[in-house]
C-alpha cells in the first residue's frame, strides 16, 4: 500500500518541483550558450539580433590573464577561508562539546556572525579597517607599536582581510556542524578507550576524528563551494581593489558584465565557470555519497 | 598534579580560548552598534571614537524615516525612504520562505517515507545551491526581461524558492527521519488515513523543526543581495539593496546612517537566530551524522 | 595481583546521593557481584573503581595505594561495558589491539597476542570484520577479548549480558565463569539479575539506594538475608511475604495472619507488633498436610521440572508453592498447606530481620 501511495505522491509533487527548477535552469543555460557565441553590446539592438561569432569570445576569455587570475584568487580565497573556518570552528566545537557554566551564552554569541547580513559585514569592516581606524588602533595597543597598516591600499593585506571576513562570517556554520557531529558521537567507546589507557590525544586522533570524517568532509565541501561564489562581502569591502588584487571570480564577472557592459564576455566567463563548478560538484557528490555509505556500514549491520 | 587540579586548569584554558574568539566576534558588532549612535562628527575621527558621546538616535531617524540617498543611478535622482524596501523585504522574504518550506516539506516527506528521490539526486539538489549566483545572474536578467519578470515580485521569489529549496528539503528531511516510522504504522493500523496520520501525528512532532527551518531560510532570503540587486530597479528593492545606497555616496562616508540601517536590518535576524539555535544542530546533519 | 578496597566511598550528583559511605574489601581473585535494582548505585560504584567517575569523598585503594588520582588508563583494569562500546570504525583485530597499540607495543607482539586471545575466545574468524558485522554474542566476545589482551590485574563488567537474549546469556555466563576460573583474577561484576549474581558470584554485595544492604556468599544471602529487601530480591519465584502481627498467646509468641497462627517459640524474645513472615515457595508443603492452613488454588503453572501453585488463603492473599510434578492440583481446589518446621523469616514493619525460625 505504501508503494502505491508513494507513487501517487511522487507524481503529485515531483512534477511541480521539476517544472520549477527547469523553468529557470533551461533558459539560463540557453542564454549562456547563446551569449557566449554571439557578440552583443547592450546598446545596439535587441539580443536576438546579436551577431554570431562562434568561439571568438571564448578565445578572448581564455586568452585573458585577468580571467585566470580571478579564478586563482577565488580558489585561494575559498581554500584558505574554508580551512580556517574548519580549524577554528572545530576547535570551538571541541571545547564546547561538554556542558559547562556559560556554555549557552557562548553558543549564542558564536553563532551570531552567521546571522548578520553579509553586505552589512562588508560595510562594517570597511569602517574598521580604515588606515586611521579602530582596528589598527587596537593592534597598536596590543603590540605596543604604531600599527598603521593600510588594509585597502596594499594587495596582501587586502586579500587577507577578505579572507578574514569570510572566516568571521561563516565559522559559525562549521561550528554548528562540528558540534552536531561531536554530540552525536557515542560516549562508551571513548570511555572504553580511556580505561584501555589511551591519552586524550590518542582518543582524539584514533576515535573521534575518524568518526567525524563524514561531517568534516561535508563542511569542507559546502563551505568551499559557497566561498567560490561569494560576492557581497568582497564587493562591499574592497570592490576587487586595490586595482584588481582582490578580484575574485564573482567580482571579475560582475565587473565584466555590469561595469564594462560586456555581456557576451560575461556569458562566456560564467559558462566556463559553470563547467568548472559542475566538475567540482560532480566530484563532491561522489565523495559525499561515499562518505555516507561508509558511515552506514559502521552502524547498520550488513551481515 | 591531581585530577581535580588538572581539570580546573583545562577549564580555565577553555575559558581563555573561548573568550579570545568571543572578542573577535563581538568587536565588529560592538563597533557597528556604537557607530549607529554617533553624531556625524564622530563617525570618522582620529583617534577613533569608541563610545559615542553624546548618544544620538538621529541616525536611526534619518536612515529609517528620512530620505535615502540615491547616488548610484546617474540617470534619475531617485530619492525615496527606506519604507518601501522594508515592505518589499518582508513580503519577498516571507513569501519565498513560505513556498520553499511548503515544497520542502512535501519533498522531504516523500523522500523520507517513500524514497521518491535517490540519494544521489538529493545530493545533486544540494549542489544546485552551490552554483555561484553570479554565474547565472546575467542570463537570468536577460531571460526575465524577455518574459517580463524583471523587476517583479514573482521573478525574485521564484529565484529564492529554487535556491533555498535544497536547504529546506535537507533540513526537514532530517527532522522527519528522527521520527520512527513505526509510529505512523501504528496510527494506520488503528485506522487513521494517510492524511490524518500526517496531519495529526507526524506534523506536530516535526513542527519545531519546520519552524526552525522556516526561520533559517528566512534569514537567507532576507539577507540576499546579488539577485535582489540585479533583478530590481524601481518596483522591488529589498533592504540589503537599500543598504548599498549609502556606499558610493559623494558626500563622504556616511557611517552613522549606514550603520543605523544595517543594525536595523540585522537585528531581526539575530533575534530569529537565537530563537532557533537549539534546532540548528539537529537540522544541519545532511545525512552525515549517526542517528 | 589486585586487592581493591573502597574506603568511605561517597558519590553525589547534583543533590542526589548515588553512593553512601561505602566500605568494601574486594579479595584478590574473587568474583564479586554488585547486585540491586536500577539506581542503587552499583554501576556508579563500578565506574568509580574504573576511574570514570570521581568520588565526592572517600578513597579507592588498589594494591594498597590510593588510586583516586589515577586516570582510568593508569589503573591497569579491564572493563566491559553494557553496550560493549566497541570502536565501530575499526575492524575486530584493531579493536582488540587498541589497548596494546596505545602502549606502543611492537607490531609483531601485538599480532601474536591478539591472535592468541582470538583463539581463546573463538573469534579468529572475525578478526577482519567490523563490529557492525558481528552478532550480539560475537561482539560480546570481542569486547572480552579486548580487555583480556591487555592483561589487566582485575576485570570490571557492567551488566555485560543485559542486551543478549536468554539462551545466549546462559552461554556467555558460563564462558565468563570459565574465564574467571582460568585466569584466577579479580572480577567485579554488576547486574540487576539475581540469578546471574547467584550463579557467578563468590561473594555478593546487595545494594539499594546507594547503601550496601548485605555482603555474603550466595548461599549466605539466600538463606540468611539481612532484611526483607534482600530476602525478597533473591529467589525465583520470590519469597512469600505474609503480612500479620506478632502477639503473645498464652505466654508464647506467635505470628497471626489471615490463614491462622504460626508459633514462634524458637525465636526467643520477640516484640509484639505488626510484622511480616517470609517463606520461600519451596518451603511450603502441599503434600499430605494434616492440620495445616486452608486455602484454595488460584493458578497452576506447570514448568516441567516443577509446578508452581498459587494459593489463596484468608482474604484473597497469594502464596506461591512449589509442587512436585506428581502432585495433582487443579484450579479452584481446596487445599491444606503448611510450612511449620521449614525455614521461615520474620521481619518487622521496617523490614529488619527479627529472627529466623526452623
Amino acid at each position: 500500500m505504501a508503494r502505491r501511495q508513494g507513487r501517487r505522491f511522487k507524481w503529485f509533487i515531483l512534477p511541480v518541483v521539476t517544472v520549477l527548477i527547469l523553468f529557470l535552469l533551461v533558459p539560463i543555460i540557453f542564454f549562456q550558450i547563446f551569449f557566449s557565441l554571439h557578440q552583443w553590446t547592450a546598446y545596439i539592438g535587441e539580443w536576438w539580433q546579436a551577431e554570431f561569432v562562434g568561439l571568438e569570445i571564448f578565445a578572448d576569455v581564455l586568452g585573458d590573464a585577468r580571467f585566470y587570475w580571478a579564478l586563482v584568487r577565488s580558489l585561494i580565497f575559498a581554500g584558505a577561508s574554508t580551512v580556517l573556518c574548519l580549524v577554528i570552528g572545530f576547535m570551538l566545537a571541541y571545547l564546547m562539546r561538554e556542558p559547562f557554566r556559560g556554555r549557552g551564552f557562548f553558543y549564542l554569541l558564536f553563532i551570531t556572525p552567521m546571522l548578520v547580513v553579509p553586505l552589512a559585514i562588508g560595510y562594517n569592516y570597511e569602517m574598521l579597517l580604515v588606515q586611521k581606524g579602530p582596528f589598527n588602533q587596537l593592534l597598536s595597543w596590543i603590540t605596543g607599536q604604531e600599527i598603521q597598516v593600510s588594509w585597502f591600499a596594499e594587495a596582501v593585506p587586502a586579500f587577507l582581510s577578505i579572507i578574514f571576513i569570510e572566516v568571521w562570517n561563516w565559522t559559525p556554520f562549521v561550528f554548528i556542524l562540528m558540534l552536531a557531529g561531536l554530540s552525536g558521537m557515542p560516549k562508551e567507546p571513548i570511555e572504553a578507550a580511556r580505561v584501555l589507557g589511551a591519552s586524550p590525544l590518542q582518543i582524539f586522533f584514533q576515535i573521534q576524528l575518524p568518526l567525524l570524517r563524514p561531517v568534516i568532509v561535508l563542511a569542507l565541501i559546502l563551505r568551499f563551494l559557497e566561498a567560490l561564489g561569494e560576492y557581497p562581502k568582497v564587493w562591499s569591502l574592497t570592490r576587487g581593489g586595490p586595482g584588481s588584487y582582490t578580484e575574485t571570480m564573482p567580482v571579475y564577472l560582475y565587473i565584466t558584465s555590469w561595469e564594462h557592459f560586456n555581456i557576451s564576455k560575461g556569458a562566456a566567463v560564467s559558462y566556463l565557470v559553470l563547467l568548472i563548478v559542475a566538475a567540482i560538484v560532480y566530484l563532491c557528490i561522489r565523495i559525499l555519497l561515499r562518505e555516507k555509505r561508509a558511515l552506514e556500514t559502521l552502524y547498520r549491520p550488513s551481515a | 598534579m591531581n585530577r581535580r587540579a588538572r581539570r580546573r586548569l583545562y577549564g580555565v584554558g577553555r575559558y581563555v580560548l573561548l573568550c579570545l574568539w568571543l572578542v573577535v566576534v563581538i568587536f565588529p558588532l560592538f563597533w557597528s552598534v556604537m557607530t549607529s549612535f554617533k553624531p556625524p562628527y564622530q563617525w570618522f575621527t582620529w583617534p577613533p571614537t569608541w563610545i559615542p558621546d553624546p548618544f544620538t538616535l538621529n541616525n536611526y531617524r534619518v536612515a529609517w524615516f528620512g530620505e535615502l540617498l540615491d547616488t548610484r543611478y546617474i540617470a534619475s535622482a531617485n530619492v525615496q525612504t527606506v519604507f518601501p524596501a522594508l515592505v518589499n523585504s518582508v513580503f519577498i522574504a516571507g513569501t519565498s520562505t513560505m513556498l520553499s518550506v511548503v515544497l520542502g516539506m512535501l519533498l522531504a516527506y516523500g523522500v523520507s517515507r517513500y524514497g521518491i528521490l535517490s540519494e544521489r539526486t538529493l545530493f545533486r539538489l544540494l549542489m544546485l545551491r552551490m552554483i555561484p549566483p553570479i554565474v547565472v545572474a546575467v542570463p537570468v536578467v536577460l531571460y526575465y526581461s524577455t518574459i517580463g519578470l524583471l523587476d517583479s515580485y514573482p521573478g525574485l521569489i521564484i529565484i529564492y524558492v529554487v535556491t533555498t529549496l535544497p536547504y529546506s528539503v535537507w533540513m526537514i528531511k532530517s527532522f522527519i527521519d528522527e521520527i520512527p516510522i513505526e509510529i505512523e504504522q501504528a496510527a494506520e493500523l488503528l485506522g487513521a488515513s494517510r492524511a490524518r496520520t500526517i496531519g495529526d501525528i507526524v506534523f506536530p512532532l516535526v513542527r519545531s523543526g519546520v519552524v526552525a527551518t522556516f526561520l533559517f531560510i528566512l534569514i537567507l532570503t532576507w539577507s540576499e543581495y546579488l539577485m535582489a540587486l540585479t533583478l530590481s530597479s524601481t518596483n522591488i528593492s529589498t533592504l540589503p539593496v537599500a543598504l548599498s545606497k549609502y556606499e558610493g555616496s559623494t558626500e563622504g562616508r556616511l557611517y552613522g546612517w549606514q550603520q543605523a540601517l544595517a543594525v536595523g536590518v540585522t537585528v531581526p535576524l539575530i533575534v530569529i537566530g537565537w530563537a532557533i539555535h537549539r534546532h540548528l544542530v539537529r537540522g544541519f546533519s545532511f545525512g552525515m551524522l549517526r542517528r | 595481583m589486585a586487592e581493591i578496597r573502597l574506603v568511605k566511598l561517597r558519590k553525589e550528583f547534583k543533590g542526589t546521593v548515588a553512593v553512601r559511605e561505602m566500605d568494601l574489601e574486594i579479595r584478590e581473585g574473587e568474583f564479586l557481584v554488585l547486585v540491586g535494582p536500577s539506581g542503587c548505585g552499583k554501576t556508579t560504584t563500578l565506574r568509580m573503581i574504573a576511574g570514570l567517575e570521581e568520588p565526592t569523598s572517600g578513597e579507592i585503594l588498589i594494591d594498597g595505594r590510593t588510586a583516586n588520582d589515577l586516570e582510568p588508563g593508569q589503573r591497569n583494569l579491564g572493563m566491559v561495558f553494557q553496550n560493549l562500546a566497541l570502536f565501530p570504525h575499526k575492524i575486530v583485530f584493531e579493536n582488540i589491539a587498541f589497548g596494546l597499540r596505545v602502549k606502543k607495543v611492537p607490531s609483531d607482539e601485538v599480532r601474536a597476542r591478539v591472535e592468541q586471545v582470538a583463539r581463546t575466545m573463538h573469534i579468529t574468524h572475525l578478526l577482519a570484520k567490523l563490529p557492525a558485522q558481528c552478532s550480539g554474542g560475537e561482539a560480546q566476545r570481542v569486547a572480552l577479548a579486548r580487555t583480556l589482551v591487555t592483561n589487566p590485574s582485575a576485570f570490571l563488567l557492567d551488566e555485560p549480558l543485559s542486551n543478549l537474549d536468554a539462551m545466549l546469556r546462559k552461554e556467555m555466563r558460563a564462558e565468563i565463569d570459565a574465564l574467571h576460573s582460568r585466569l584466577s583474577k579479580t572480577f567485579i561484576y554488576v547486574t540487576h539479575d539475581q540469578e546471574e549474581a547467584m550463579t557467578l558470584a563468590d561473594r555478593i554485595v546487595v545494594m539499594r539506594g546507594g547503601v550496601m544492604e548485605q555482603i555474603g556468599t550466595p548461599l549466605e544471602i539466600y538463606h540468611e538475608p539481612a532484611n526483607q529487601f534482600v530476602a525478597s530480591f533473591f529467589g525465583s519465584p520470590a519469597m512469600n511475604l505474609l503480612g500479620g502481627e506478632v502477639r503473645q498467646k498464652a505466654g508464647r509468641p506467635a505470628f497471626l495472619f489471615d490463614g491462622g497462627l504460626v508459633p514462634l517459640e524458637q525465636l526467643g524474645k520477640v516484640q509484639e507488633g505488626p510484622a511480616t513472615l517470609g517463606i520461600r515457595p519451596e518451603a511450603v508443603r502441599l503434600d499430605g498436610v494434616v492440620n495445616g492452613y486452608h486455602g484454595h488454588v488460584a493458578l497452576v503453572e506447570p514448568l516441567g521440572k516443577e509446578t508452581l501453585v498459587y494459593l489463596n488463603y484468608g482474604a484473597e492473599r497469594l502464596l506461591v508453592a512449589v509442587a512436585s510434578p506428581g502432585l495433582q492440583v487443579a484450579e479452584g481446589m481446596r487445599v491444606e498447606f503448611d510450612f511449620r518446621g521449614e525455614r521461615f523469616y520474620l521481619f518487622d514493619s521496617e523490614g529488619r530481620r527479627l529472627g529466623r525460625g526452623d
